[in-house]
């Protein structure tokens, strides 16, 4: 071995990564040859320097402050993100916004688009949105098809439903099931209930649609969740999955608890916010879009799934003709109740009264009165049919139930028919002229 | 068990954050060293090292090859350190145009050996780093990119060649300047 190959050699010697020949012969070299010590006593050197300077620098951990800084960034953004949605216009204070925020639940902040924090998921989804046109979902829910679209039941069967949304200055959309639609033209929602020929007029944000409205922009559902989760509670995790197109899917997970006074359980679980539930979103990993949701109420004999998106696409063409609608000329209309002449008389009314005196203008066939307890401009011919001269068997107590701003009152009627009708009316006089008005369970 | 850095990359991905911990401490020595032999104060590189870890974290799904993920992680480490070093320099032009006649301030002169591991050209660099700074037996080196080994002492060779030409050419500087006060 001469020394241009020995001082080949010589680092894997250092190194002891030579093999047993090879090792020998440098060995044997470094015997004859000063020179070929020397280096090798500057690459020793070197190589201890090293050793210990990386010892050193080693004594130094970076664990638990990098650690921290990610979930405290993580969180730190989504607040500044919150604050700057909610405040950063309406200019008021940033301490006043920080006040706000207070009870934010913390996201553990996955690294990068795979699990980034909620704020960035939030953020992207939001960019996501400025370019899209159409949103078209199809879902299912256990509901009655002709019943608000809040209504759910555990053993109800799957009702079809189905959402178009238009983006653009003048968003429009419509939500229609087999029993009823809700269409917004951009300036005004109209519900249709399909069966009793019964219409509704509304702003462009009223509350026809309740538990549905967030699916109008499933680009916001997070942000939505996540105020949902600051108000009321509920709990919020996000996660990195594998969908089973094999794509990569963001899931959001919410584990909410039912709102509402149930001591009465009457309305518990008739609807996913008056139910103990679940909700899985799931956006896709790469543009940030909702592609799925279920929801799971927590019943006593295990978890049902009572709503899931079957299908959502994204920029689809949406015929223009769905977001008007074209009403029968003989429509009934729902309408607000006016303060009446005697408006005392029924202002202060109890809750059981009220009723005892709707089922007695029933029975005595008194439509004029009946419209006083009935929030209609007129009674069509099967209301009349069904009801008419019906008799009061019972009227229980009145009680509340979860969240419903009026009162139950369990009632049992005898129709002209023969069949007897027991149930909840529900009743409420929360508008201005305080009448009560019933609301349901006929 | 996740061992590779790919695989800890992936691990994290696949909806396990925590186990970003397991780069970090792997890379903890790595960045510290690079880092410091860039700025030249330890305290500093340890602050761009943290910067350096979390905007990998939030910034892993853009790593395209997880198996890169060192030399990814180097070039943040050196972005960060740039974005140090105008801000340095930036204090500095604000404090020279208060000051009538100031020191130049410099970089301290501790560190040799960091500065000139830092500044080695890819891939003598890193395969130094991982080898000294990250605590890699040549052998965990070549696996973790993917070389043969005698790739990786043929390369820790031809540093070690490197960083001596460097530390002796500092050497003559320091005694230059020992020479002229």
């Amino acid at each position: 071995m001469n020394c241009a190959e020995c001082r080949e050699e010589l680092v894997a010697y250092v190194e002891g990564l030579s093999g047993p020949q090879s090792r020998q012969d440098v060995a044997r070299h470094l015997e004859e040859c000063a020179a070929c010590r020397d280096e090798l006593a500057e690459l020793t050197e070197l190589r201890d320097r090293l050793v210990e300077d990386g010892q050193a620098v080693g004594h130094r951990s970076l664990e638990t402050p990098v650690m921290d800084r990610i979930v405290r960034e993580g969180t730190f953004k989504l607040r500044t993100f919150q604050m700057r949605k909610r405040y950063g216009r309406a200019g008021i204070g940033l301490v006043a916004a920080v006040a706000a925020v207070t009870a934010l639940v913390v996201v553990w902040p996955g690294p990068g688009n795979g699990v980034a924090t909620a704020a960035e998921v939030l953020a992207r989804g939001i960019d996501a949105i400025a370019h899209l046109q159409s949103v078209y979902i199809q879902a299912r829910m256990r509901t009655i098809a002709q019943d608000n679209f809040e209504l759910i039941g555990l053993d109800y069967d799957f009702v079809d439903h189905q959402i178009w949304k238009q983006f653009g200055d003048l968003p429009r959309w419509r939500i229609e099931k087999p029993g009823r639609v809700v269409v917004m033209d951009g300036e005004s929602a109209l519900l249709w209930i399909k069966s009793a020929n019964k219409a509704f007029k509304a702003g462009p944000n009223s509350g026809v649609v309740e538990w549905l409205r967030p699916l109008l922009d499933p680009h916001n559902v997070l942000e939505s969740e996540q105020r949902l989760a600051q108000e009321r509670g509920s709990e919020l995790s996000l996660s990195r999955e594998k969908g089973s197109d094999g794509r990569g899917e963001l899931v959001l997970t919410v584990e909410a608890k039912a709102r509402g006074d149930f001591t009465n359980d009457w309305l518990k679980n008739k609807s996913i916010s008056a139910s103990d539930n679940r909700r899985v979103y799931r956006f896709d990993a790469d543009t940030h879009l909702l592609k799925a949701l279920q929801v799971y109420v927590h019943a006593e004999t295990g978890d049902v799934l009572v709503f899931e998106i079957t299908q959502i696409d994204y920029d689809a063409d949406i015929d223009p003709s769905l977001f008007s609608l074209t009403l029968p000329e003989d429509v009934v209309w729902f309408q607000r109740p006016d303060v009446l002449p005697d408006n005392e008389t029924y202002a202060g009314m109890e809750p059981d009264e009220a009723v005892r005196a709707f089922f007695q203008a029933c029975a005595d066939e008194d439509w004029d009165e009946v419209l006083k307890y009935w929030p209609m401009t007129a009674l069509s011919q099967e209301f009349k049919e069904g009801l008419g001269g019906l008799e009061i068997v019972s009227l229980g107590k009145p009680f509340q139930s979860g969240r419903y701003p009026g009162w139950f009152v369990p009632y049992e009627i005898k129709l002209k028919s023969g069949n007897v009708r027991k149930w909840n009316l529900a009743i409420r006089n929360d508008n201005p002229a305080k009448r009560w008005q019933a609301d349901g369970g006929l | 068990m996740c061992r590779t850095d790919r695989e800890y990359v992936e691990c994290c991905l696949d909806g396990h954050p925590d186990t970003f911990r397991q780069l970090v401490v792997r890379y903890q020595g790595v960045l510290l060293s690079y880092l410091t032999g860039r700025l030249g104060d330890r305290d500093r590189a340890e602050e761009a090292a943290q910067e350096t870890l979390v905007r990998a974290y939030f910034g892993l799904s853009k790593l395209k090859q997880a198996e890169t993920f060192c030399s990814w992680l180097l070039g943040i480490a050196t972005r960060v350190a740039g974005q140090q070093q105008r801000v340095d320099h930036r204090r500095r032009e604000v404090a020279r145009a208060w000051a009538e006649r100031g020191p130049d301030p410099e970089l301290s002169q501790d560190y040799g050996l960091e500065r000139a591991v830092a500044g080695l050209p890819e891939p003598y660099r890193q395969v130094t780093l991982l080898r000294y700074y990250g605590g890699l037996s040549c052998a965990q080196v070549a696996e973790e990119l993917e070389v043969p080994l005698g790739t990786v002492t043929k390369q820790l060779s031809r540093a070690y060649g490197l960083l001596r030409e460097t530390l002796r050419q500092g050497q003559d500087a320091d005694e230059d300047r020992e020479v002229l006060r």
